[in-house]
């Protein structure tokens, strides 16, 4: 792969990976907790539907994409990306400044444990479907954005394959050090990763959304790498900024 | 709530984390669109103000937001 095409397919696998792993941590921390309350069983049953339900997504909308022209898939993928990264890259500078709270994977794993203790018995609908429909539903919500991240970065010629590779280690590293520590993975520096993420969907986001509008780039591919950058740079300065008690005490 | 419905709600929220944000980006698109393929603006002009409208749409989100968080 040649300089140019590492330019793109560099931020494709690093927004593909560090996107997994927010998202797969999210999982893991309610697949723990039900696994933990309610044994493994219905833990494992509803991450497998829910695995199954998101592969059946991707092979049957997949192929679709290909039928839609080059410069509206440009244009709607870039959109999507504008919203979903800048979404991202706002809770992240407001986090990074302290303006909004942290994501807490302990805190949640308690809230999610005390949730499944509480659920009452019934016939019917036995505490072991709904902490399966927990699990289920935790794996298909944080997977959906995972499938949305791989197919909207993936969405240059040639780069699907690079963003799923970068999704998939990102999910084999996260249960292989689950595995091992068997708790929630609070240490991850959550934030962090999502303002990597968020800037990177937002260069993305421009890159296509001008392409598709007929914006041709100068450097080609590279510019990408230049729109990540100026990303980077705004977002950590306005952190900064918003950081600053003056304009706390100036409001 | 049913199960399609959370899913949707989900799926919902990751593009309208901010009303006034997601229709500031969707209404700079159609600026830029417009400037390109109605007002023959150069592309490349026109792909600058679509990144710097980008970055202060960001700026004014989360200035706004603090500004919120800190009256409250």
């Amino acid at each position: 792969m040649d300089l140019v095409s590492w330019g793109v397919a560099g931020p494709a696998v690093a927004a593909a990976f560090f996107a997994s792993i927010v998202e797969v941590v999210e999982a893991f921390t309610i697949v723990l907790a039900v696994g933990t309350i309610r044994g493994w069983k219905p833990a494992v049953f509803g991450t497998l539907a829910a695995l199954g339900t998101l592969g059946f997504l991707v092979v049957v909308l997949g192929p679709l994409l290909k039928y839609v022209p080059l410069s509206l898939l440009q244009i709607v993928v870039g959109v999507l990306l504008l919203l979903f990264g800048m979404g991202w890259l706002r809770k992240a500078i407001l986090r990074s400044a302290g303006v909004m709270a942290l994501h807490d994977e302990v805190a949640i794993f308690a809230a999610e444990t005390e949730n499944i203790e509480a659920i009452p018995d019934r016939k019917d609908r036995p505490r072991d479907w709904i902490a399966g429909i927990a699990a289920f539903k935790a794996v298909l919500l944080e997977g959906l954005e995972v499938v949305f991240i791989v197919i909207a970065v993936g969405a240059g010629p040639g780069l699907l394959w690079p963003a799923a590779i970068g999704a998939l280690a990102a999910c084999v590293l996260v249960l292989a050090v689950g595995v091992i520590v068997h708790r929630p993975l609070s240490r991850v520096p959550e934030n962090t990763l999502k303002f990597s993420v968020g800037v990177m969907l937002s260069a993305f986001g421009v890159f296509w959304t001008g392409e598709g509008l007929g914006v041709e780039w100068p450097g080609h591919d590279l510019a990408l790498l230049a729109l990540v950058a100026v990303f980077l740079l705004a977002g950590l300065a306005m952190a900064a900024l918003l950081r600053r008690p003056a304009l706390e005490t100036s409001q | 709530m049913s199960l399609f419905q959370e899913i949707a709600k989900e799926l919902l929220g990751m593009f309208l984390t901010d009303g006034r944000l997601t229709g500031a980006i969707l209404v700079l698109v159609l600026i830029v669109a417009a400037l390109i393929h109605k007002l023959g603006t150069d592309p490349l002009v026109a792909g600058a103000v679509l990144l710097f409208g980008c970055l202060a749409i960001i700026a004014e989100a989360t200035a706004r937001e603090t500004r919120r968080k800190r009256q409250q």
